[in-house]
């Protein structure tokens, strides 16, 4: 990582700390989210990113749809297995560091549908830092989402010991009967 | 087929029409904004706004719900867990456990519509982003709320349902120890004044409903 780790042991001194809270600032300043808009949350987010719900505000102004120039990807949508590949290789894509966001119940947890055929929350393919409960949720709520991950990054440790990501333990996560 | 060209004006040939397309762009700058500033600004709600259910609790206290089930029963999602439970009081039973997992919940309302004790409502609380799965899950603790937050929604959402109550529940179970059927029971069904009903029904909709024919 350079001699500015090697430096300090155990990642909390001065120059650590000073580079973590620049690079977490200007990363929590600058999400560039990837829309995963899969059924009906879409049209809330992109509802959100227009003129009235101002997400560009925040600094999360470009949205790219590849998804190589991203670092959020906001899970919109009801997610099936027929998608899930596609969605797991659009999240190995997205470059380091990345954050996601399930936003709606389909995708935190699976929602109204427990069928065979709907992913039950897609932290069952990939780790998610926010869930967004709401069908749709509003788009303040997902505005909301997005400053209490800006919130979240601000105490990450971005240089000094890198980033933690909690993986989910069994890929396949726990299915439960009721959630 | 002749090409139709037209001659540049001067302006556009030194490219100073630059300066009209900046004008719109100033005048639209300095316009009326839109833009909710929404953390500062609070989201618009009124009665019909259907956020989270929360559980009804009296003054006194005590939960309204007496775990019959109906709203478990009816929920599209599944996301009610009941588990009933005694009380001393006069209505007998009380859910020991009522649970939602609001990462299930879809926010229609079927509960609030379908319980008989008019004991849950769909607040106004809609920002409830989180790490984790777990903190969504709500428990009774967590869904209490008393009803003076919850006034609005409870005269909106008697207002459309009670079409089709036959009687009125009393205002606060609580104050009548004695139990509801000591109560003379009010007649209702008053039409509700929504404009955008048509065919609103009439002072006493059982009069109205087709009765059978001998055969």
């Amino acid at each position: 990582m350079g001699s500015l780790t090697e430096v300090t042991n155990t990642g909390d001194g001065f120059m650590a700390t000073t580079i973590d809270a620049v690079v977490n600032w200007g990363r929590k300043n600058s999400l560039w989210p990837m829309p995963l808009g899969l059924s009906c949350c879409a049209i809330e987010m992109m509802s959100m990113v227009g003129p009235r719900f101002d997400l560009a505000r925040f600094g999360a102004e470009a949205m790219r749809f590849s998804p190589r120039q991203c670092d959020l990807m906001i899970v919109a949508g009801t997610l099936t297995w027929k998608m899930a590949q596609a969605a797991r290789t659009i999240y190995d894509q997205m470059p380091e560091p990345k954050w996601v966001i399930a936003m709606g119940v389909c995708a935190s947890s699976g929602g109204m549908y427990r069928n065979y055929s709907v992913v039950q929350g897609v932290d069952l393919l990939f780790p998610v830092d926010m869930y967004v409960p709401g069908c749709p949720p509003r788009p303040e709520a997902v505005i909301d989402a997005v400053l209490k991950l800006q919130k979240r990054i601000e105490r990450e440790r971005a240089w000094s010991t890198g980033r933690q990501r909690p993986m989910p333990a069994n890929p396949r996560g726990p299915i439960l009967a009721r959630s | 087929m002749a090409i139709q060209t037209r001659s540049l004006s001067w302006m556009e040939r030194v490219y100073l029409s630059l300066l009209k397309g900046l004008g719109i762009t100033f005048r639209t700058m300095f316009r009326k904004h839109i833009v909710r500033k929404y953390p500062e600004e609070p989201i618009p709600r009124s009665p019909i706004t259907r956020g989270q259910p929360r559980l009804a609790q009296n003054e006194d206290g005590t939960t309204r719900c007496v775990s019959c089930g109906l709203c478990e029963f009816v929920c599209p999602a599944y996301a009610i867990t009941i588990t009933g439970g005694e009380t001393e009081r006069f209505i007998e039973r009380e859910p020991k456990e009522f649970q939602i997992d609001m990462l299930r919940c879809i926010l229609c309302g079927f509960c609030e519509e379908v319980c008989p004790k008019e004991a849950i409502f769909m607040s106004d609380e809609l920002e409830f982003a989180g790490p984790t799965r777990a903190e969504h899950v709500l428990d009774k603790q967590a869904l209490l709320r008393p009803i003076s937050k919850l006034r609005q929604r409870i005269e909106f959402s008697n207002s459309i349902y009670n079409r089709w109550r036959r009687t009125a529940l009393p205002a606060d179970p609580a104050k009548n120890p004695a139990g509801p059927a000591a109560e003379p029971p009010v007649a209702i069904g008053v039409p509700h004044t929504d404009p955008t009903v048509r065919n609103a029904p009439s002072q006493d909709s059982n009069k109205n409903l087709p009765t059978r024919r001998e055969p």
